[in-house]
């Protein structure tokens, strides 16, 4: 989980987003903040279902939040 | 610090009050000697050690809400409730293992091991079991 070869660019994201908050991510994707955290710090590894809620969430595609890089 | 974070923190916290509890009150009763010959200590140590699993189980129970502000528990915190068996298991052994061989160690010569000892064991392996889940979600929480 935690060596993932998987990035996003959830933070950047949400500075795009009108500085969306961690809080306000997490209520739209509907995971809490402290998931958020992780998964701006490339600690947690989203699964499938929460990265589309994530990206669904900015409005864009799976692949310009999440980066495999293998 | 996220709630099934905070709820395994204060299991572990209350846990380890209960173990010290039941301890202090095992040796203050005469410890072994008492345990296995005065029937009242074993009924009100045993009804003192459910009290402790009950509250245990209550505060470690996995739980899932939404409420209107967002929600509770999710995926990761699921995940990381999943792994926590994996400390348990490791506890649960290790608690066993030092009980099997310190007891056929102390009693190898009289060929029996004395009938108090496998409560006791029963008690303590419990009590590791459920401190090792609570453990075991903090863990996984620093990890992930």
């Amino acid at each position: 989980m935690g060596d993932a070869a998987i990035r996003n660019s959830i933070r950047r994201l949400r500075f795009d987003h009108d500085e969306m908050t961690q809080e306000e991510l997490g209520r739209l994707a509907g995971c809490t903040r402290q998931t958020i955290i992780s998964l701006e710090q490339g600690k947690y590894v989203p699964s499938l279902e929460l990265a589309f809620r994530i990206a669904r969430a900015f409005d864009t595609t799976i692949e310009d939040v999440f980066e495999f890089d293998g | 610090m996220a709630p099934l974070q905070k709820r395994a923190l204060i299991s572990l916290v209350l846990g380890l009050v209960w173990a010290v509890l039941l301890i202090v009150l095992f040796v203050a009763r005469g410890g072994v000697e008492t345990f296995s010959t005065d029937a009242s200590t074993r009924i009100l140590l045993s009804v003192l050690f459910v009290a402790m699993l009950l509250s245990m189980a209550f505060l470690g129970a996995p739980w899932k809400a939404r409420t209107g502000r967002g929600v509770d528990v999710d995926e990761r915190d699921l995940a990381i409730l999943k792994r926590a068996p994996h400390v348990q298991l490791i506890a649960v052994m290790l608690t066993l293992a030092a009980w099997v061989i310190g007891l056929t160690e102390y009693y190898w010569e009289q060929g029996c091991i004395p009938v108090m000892w496998p409560y006791l064991m029963v008690f303590t392996t419990l009590i590791a079991s459920t401190l090792a889940q609570s453990l075991g979600v903090l863990i996984g929480y620093r990890r992930s």
